[in-house]
């Protein structure tokens, strides 16, 4: 029942041509029920009534049968004609096209969807030649599609050829053809290029002619698609390789990272072990605290300071062990406004754990972590210091006392001199009394005023000698408060029997209202006093003619001390005596010592003062000092 | 006979301590002394009276001009007052210094009174003393002043125990003429005998002070 379906789109013609057909066979199973009959050899003539019987009623039977095998193939002829109509709708509206081709590979039927994609009308298409709308550069691929197909035709299952053509990757390249398009008929497509893919197996018509039926899916835009994918993967390549080379790059610089970093941990390690190294084998306490003054770390060196053990003092109050902690006298929650700059050494007094007093030096850095403050303090016993201090104090204070010693028997005479001044005039004033006494009606008014006179008289020797004691005590007093001026009076009146002999006029220029200093008053009076007859030993040297002036100044510096001068007119001293004037034991005296004003300027030193010197050959010498102005501490 | 006789006796003091000028001026005077004393020796450079007989208490130390400078200043001066010097130390040095200078003593302080007063009274005496000589020797000075040149050199030969004979040969004149020169001589100069024409000569010549010396010679 084989019936190749006819490609007719007038369904009128195909009911023609299919009531022809059916009329046709009729005729040829009439034909060759006949030519059967013939053959089959029976011969009615010879034949019994009883076999002609039989055989006439086989063939009725056979009539009957053959009726309804007409109307079977009638039925049958009518779905097949419904079903070919509904073949050839599908064939012409599918949207994949259809072509058959002959051996030759000239087209010899199209649908709608092939003529839509060849761009000619399917009437046209039928004797054309399919590989005249391939695009040349695709040619090559389509003959040799053809050539195998045609080739493998022989012995090959179409099925598994379907299957070989459809394996993707054995000859992708065959199954798309670009079309040659025409331009005209493109129209609005324009230059845009059309890809089919073809799907083709041999069949042998009716006829046994062989035909290449090939399916076409316009795979445009798949192609585009792939195309774009392509384009975007080879972009995405190229953005990996871009990007895996940055990485590289950044990896490579991550590892140098690492490396350092691996680095500065083995430096930071090193830093630690240097530091703790240092943090216990230091001299210097070290002790941290918190912001409540809470120690949460000491070093070894707190136990011989302090004789805790670093552990014992965890958890401790700072203020424990330095009662003067700057966080505890100022009692604020803030310790940080209080401290000193890092590096500033403040003087205070710790307490040793058997309850002495141990003399410090603080130093108070702070840092934080984590916005916690914390405060180390570094502190060293600076007992030792203060002791060589103490010494070294006490030796100056000797030593100034024997130089007082000295300088003293050198002003023997001048001041005996000063003592017999009111001591004479005592004599005369009591021989006045006396002889007055001895009246008949003496004075009372007068002597009264005698006898006072005698009086101030005696205490004024008793002043001078009192000042001389003073002057000689070897335990230096405590310091206390002083004006300057009333010390600079003070000496003056030690000296003033040697300026009267040497004919030297004094000049103060004395500042009033100056503020107090504190100071040891017997080792600034020494100090004046030896500048003062340093003074008056260089104006000695002058010739008698010539007028002999010491002055003498004090006043408030700009930056808050006193400045004493103590100026004369005398020769003044050349470079040479410049340069070793304040060095011990030089001398320009004939039975100088060479001390005075070298320990001069230590006791101006001890003093946190200083000396210094200006002076003109010719013109004269001014030494002057400064003070601190310094409250009682 | 004496110009300054009438003047009572002054004591004049100079030391820069008023407890010294106040006392000592109150002591002497209960003696019944006068007594003017001064700050300075300039001061009393400025308010000296040379008529006036007395004597200077002169302290060694003072400012501006010592009492040493003093000392040389009056007899540079041709001041001749008797000094005492009053010091508050002995100073072997000042002391020499001030006698060699002519001073009358010098006493160290406190001084015992009795002896100052002593002292003072003595220079005082010393100075009226000289004051008369001065004035005796002036006067006689005058005389010998008023004698003419021949007579001056007659005077001198006589003064060296010269005979008449002698001076006349020695001057090579005559007898007579060194007779009328030698009556000429005791008549201007007052002299009774020739003794006492010596001898006023001699007074004269004799010096009692520097100032006083520069003057006869």
């Amino acid at each position: 029942m084989s019936k190749s379906p006819n490609g007719h789109l007038n369904t009128e013609r195909l009911n023609d041509k299919a009531a022809a057909l059916l009329d046709k066979h009729r005729e040829t199973i009439r034909e060759q029920a006949e030519i059967m009959l013939q053959h089959s050899g029976a011969d009615i003539a010879r034949m019994s009534t009883h076999d002609i019987q039989k055989l006439l009623f086989e063939f009725q039977v056979h009539q009957i049968e053959l009726k309804m095998q007409n109307e079977e193939l009638n039925r049958a002829h009518q779905e097949l004609t419904a079903s070919r109509d509904t073949y050839a709708q599908l064939y012409d509206s599918s949207p994949v096209g259809y072509l058959t081709l002959n051996e030759a590979g000239i087209i010899q039927k199209a649908n709608i969807a092939a003529a839509a994609l060849l761009g000619y009308p399917k009437e046209d298409l039928t004797g054309k030649r399919l590989g005249k709308f391939i695009h040349p550069s695709d040619q090559d691929n389509y003959y040799l599609f053809i050539h195998r197909l045609l080739a493998q035709k022989t012995g090959q299952d179409l099925n598994a050829n379907i299957k070989d053509t459809g394996a993707w990757p054995t000859h992708p390249e065959c199954k798309y053809f670009q079309l040659c398009t025409n331009a005209s008929q493109a129209g609005d497509k324009g230059n845009v290029q059309t890809y089919i893919e073809c799907y083709a197996k041999v069949v042998y018509n009716d006829k046994s002619a062989l035909q290449i039926c090939l399916s076409m899916n316009n795979i445009t835009e798949r192609k585009q698609a792939q195309e774009t994918i392509a384009y975007l993967n080879e972009k995405l390549e190229e953005k990996v390789r871009r990007q895996t080379s940055e990485l590289i790059v950044s990896n490579l610089s991550l590892m140098k990272k690492v490396e350092e970093l691996r680095h500065s941990k083995h430096q930071l390690l090193e830093r630690e072990a240097k530091l703790n190294s240092i943090f216990n084998a230091s001299v210097e306490g070290i002790i941290t605290i918190d912001m409540s003054n809470i120690i949460v770390s000491a070093n070894a060196a707190v136990e011989t300071i302090f004789g805790y053990k670093p552990e014992e003092l965890i958890d401790r109050r700072i203020t424990d062990l330095i009662p003067s902690s700057p966080q505890e006298m100022d009692g604020c929650s803030v310790p940080h406004a209080v401290i000193k700059p890092a590096g500033q050494i403040q003087e205070v007094e710790g307490i040793h754990k058997n309850g002495f007093t141990v003399p410090l030096d603080l130093s108070i850095a702070e840092f934080s972590v984590d916005n916690v403050h914390y405060f180390t303090h570094i502190v060293r016993d600076v007992s030792l210091r203060k002791h060589q201090e103490r010494q070294d104090k006490e030796h100056l204070d000797e030593l100034a006392h024997v130089t007082r010693l000295g300088l003293m028997g050198e002003m023997a005479s001048g001041i005996a001199h000063e003592v017999n001044q009111p001591l004479s005039a005592i004599s005369s004033y009591t021989q006045v009394s006396l002889n007055l006494i001895n009246t008949e009606t003496p004075d009372l008014v007068k002597l009264t005023e005698i006898l006072y006179k005698t009086q101030q008289q005696a205490l004024r020797a008793g002043r001078i000698i009192h000042r001389m004691r003073e002057f000689l005590k070897s335990h230096a007093k405590h310091r206390s408060t002083a004006d300057i001026n009333n010390l600079i009076h003070e000496a003056v009146s030690l000296c003033i029997a040697d300026l009267k002999q040497n004919g030297i006029k004094l000049i103060f220029e004395l500042e009033s209202s100056l503020p107090p200093i504190y100071v040891d008053h017997v080792q600034i009076e020494q100090v004046l006093i030896n500048l003062i007859r340093n003074s008056i030993d260089a104006l000695k040297t002058l010739p008698a003619k010539q007028q002999r002036h010491l002055a003498i100044h004090s006043r408030l510096t700009p930056n808050n001390s006193i400045q004493v001068r103590v100026k004369d007119n005398g020769p003044g001293l050349d470079i040479d005596q410049q340069q070793k004037i304040l060095t011990p034991f030089y001398t320009t005296k004939a039975n100088g010592m060479g001390m005075g004003l070298s320990i001069s300027r230590s006791l101006i030193e001890a003093h946190d003062g200083s000396l210094h010197f200006n002076s003109q050959s010719g013109k004269g010498t001014t030494f002057y000092f400064i003070l601190p102005i310094t409250e009682k501490s | 006979m004496m110009s300054s006789n009438n003047s009572t006796p002054l004591v004049y003091l100079v030391d820069d301590e008023f407890a010294i000028r106040d006392s000592l001026t109150l002591l002497i005077e209960s003696t019944g002394q006068a007594v003017k004393s001064f700050e300075s020796a300039d001061a009393f450079l400025n308010n000296y009276v040379p008529d006036q007989p007395g004597c200077l208490l002169l302290d060694v130390r003072m400012p501006l001009m010592t009492g040493h400078e003093l000392q040389s200043e009056l007899t540079n001066r041709g001041i001749n007052i008797p000094i005492i010097f009053i010091s508050g130390h002995a100073d072997i040095a000042d002391s020499a210094k001030a006698f060699r200078a002519g001073a009358v003593d010098f006493l160290e302080k406190p001084f015992n009174n009795e002896v100052l007063l002593e002292r003072i009274n003595e220079a005082i005496k010393k100075d009226i003393a000289f004051r008369e000589e001065f004035v005796k020797k002036r006067r006689i000075q005058d005389r010998i002043d008023h004698l003419t040149t021949r007579e001056k050199e007659v005077l001198g030969l006589i003064v060296k125990s010269h005979s008449n004979k002698e001076s006349a040969k020695i001057l090579n004149i005559s007898n007579r003429t060194v007779d009328v020169h030698r009556a000429s001589i005791m008549e201007k100069m007052q002299a009774e005998n020739v003794a006492e024409l010596i001898t006023m000569v001699i007074y004269c010549e004799t010096p009692s002070s520097s100032a006083l010396e520069e003057r006869f010679h």
